[in-house]
């Protein structure tokens, strides 16, 4: 498929604000892959991770009409990837507060094995697991780092834990994430800075 | 703020190694790895659901021009009434008129042009907007959608292309699975094998492709189409659709598929598929000795 340039990327955008779903769909087809990963990055299983990509993109075909292309499509998108992320661990989180009501929080039956929503640490197959390369020994490495990361991922703040999924696992510039989650890039700093201080700590075994 | 931007970027500077460490751990143990069926099935996820929220918009035009059809005298009451209070409201002068016809259709005539509304249309994205233009003050956009019946034949290449076109796009898995007994019967043409090949390495229905591996398992003798069902042999998740490629492989054995099958003879997850792809490279072996030996 040909690369879509700005004028193309515009045409299609007028169009999908009509309502072409098959002009969005052919918007969305370059850099969806972009989108599911950070759903994946910032979902703690891969059902999760595939309800927030459907849902952001069916919030982002709902809310194109008001999209006045001030910023590009690609950071809007990301954006409401994110905001879908954030608000379905809300919801999650409001969900499960509301069952185990009464119930003390982090004190964790199986700490190894859930989260404080009380989810499965089931991180989505890292890009070495998928591509099959790997020895034995440094997948079963892998497979512990995926988990400690993700268990280390869940202590940090939500906007510390998106900033750090932005920038280390989506390499994303600062900027850019600084657009994304509609901050500073002083705080994106911020964020960061206190995101690698708490990680250094969960990983220290790894780094 | 400016006093913390500074000390994090003098920290930022001193841990320089450490994000790489961190951005590198990142990568390797927590970088979500989406392969490329897993975005398929998500594209046609998404599909469905788009076009599912796309038919409970026009649901409500499709029971308001339904309404139309069939309250007609009271609906085109409604709508002058509507017309003239919004004309006298807007002191304005209107040069269309909405009136209804013998021949139950609703009409919308401007002074020049008629455009017409057939009751069996579908009509999505209607909207009146107001002109500055004093000659036409009111301008009606819609779109309309009506079910079409076509008289031709399968030797017509555009029948082909619009049969292949809706094999890789209709979300009806029945549409598909009928459209794959009608195209296996042209598989000479080969817009019909592109398609059936992509159908075979996309389709998110299991059944379509197995049906679909069958019906190409009879072109084996096609380089392309052996290609296809070796990548289908190789990354599919379904083991039907894997034997399906497998027994439409053993058709036509070149190089490449006897290489495939003797990785697969080790490796397979699939007892059938292991045991009869090592026994297939044993007896070519076997046959190779004999040629040497009588040589």
């Amino acid at each position: 498929m040909p690369e879509i340039s700005l004028i193309n990327e515009n045409e299609l955008i007028i169009k999908a604000q009509n309502g072409c779903i098959s002009s969005f769909e052919q918007l969305i087809k370059k850099i969806d892959k972009k989108m599911l990963s950070l759903a994946a990055g910032l979902a703690s299983t891969h059902d999760e991770a595939e309800d927030i990509y459907q849902e952001a993109m069916l919030t982002a075909y709902k809310a194109l009409p008001k999209f006045r292309m001030q910023s590009q499509f690609s950071t809007w998108l990301y954006r409401i990837v994110v905001n879908t992320a954030i608000s379905s661990r809300r919801k999650l989180r409001n969900k499960i507060n509301s069952l185990i009501y009464g119930h003390s929080q982090g004190k964790r039956s199986d700490e190894n094995s859930r989260n404080e929503y009380g989810e499965n640490y089931e991180s989505y197959e890292s890009y070495t697991a998928g591509e099959q390369i790997e020895e034995p020994d440094s997948a079963m490495i892998n497979q512990q780092l995926s988990k400690a990361i993700t268990k280390a991922l869940l202590e940090l703040s939500e906007r510390e834990r998106v900033a750090f999924v932005l920038c280390h696992q989506q390499e994303i510039k600062m900027i850019d994430a600084a657009q994304i989650m509609q901050c500073s890039d002083g705080a994106i700093k911020n964020y960061l800075f206190r995101a690698r201080q708490k990680m250094q700590v969960a990983l220290q075994d790894y780094i | 703020m400016k006093k913390i931007d500074d000390n994090i970027q003098e920290e930022l500077e001193s841990n320089q190694p450490l994000d790489k460490k961190l951005s590198i751990a990142m990568k390797l143990g927590n970088k979500p790895y989406i392969s490329d069926q897993r975005m398929e099935a998500n594209r046609w996820q998404l599909k469905r659901t788009l076009r599912a929220e796309s038919s409970k918009q026009s649901s409500l035009i499709g029971r308001f021009s339904f309404t139309l059809a069939t309250n007609k005298l009271q609906i085109a009451g409604m709508f002058l009434t509507f017309t003239v209070g919004f004309l006298l409201a807007s002191n304005e002068d209107v040069s269309g008129q909405i009136i209804n016809d013998e021949a139950n259709k609703i009409v919308y005539s401007k002074k020049e042009n008629t455009n017409t509304v057939d009751a069996r249309d579908q009509i999505i994205n209607f909207k009146i907007d107001k002109n500055q233009n004093s000659t036409s003050p009111y301008k009606v956009k819609y779109t309309t959608l009506r079910q079409t019946k076509l008289n031709t034949n399968l030797e017509d290449r555009n029948t082909i292309l619009l049969l292949t076109s809706a094999m890789e796009t209709d979300l009806n898995d029945a549409t598909r699975l009928e459209l794959v007994d009608i195209l296996k019967e042209h598989l000479e043409n080969e817009e019909v094998r592109k398609s059936l090949s992509y159908s075979l390495l996309n389709d998110p229905n299991p059944g379509v492709r197995m049906i679909v591996a069958e019906s190409l398992a009879k072109l084996s003798s096609s380089q392309s189409v052996r290609m296809t069902l070796r990548q289908a042999l190789v990354k599919d998740t379904n083991q039907g659709v894997r034997i399906s490629a497998f027994e439409g492989l053993l058709e036509n054995l070149d190089d490449e598929t006897i290489n495939l099958f003797k990785s697969r003879s080790s490796q397979d997850s699939n007892y059938y598929i292991r045991t009869k792809a090592k026994s297939i490279v044993e007896e070519i072996k076997q046959k190779k000795d004999l040629e040497r030996r009588s040589i």
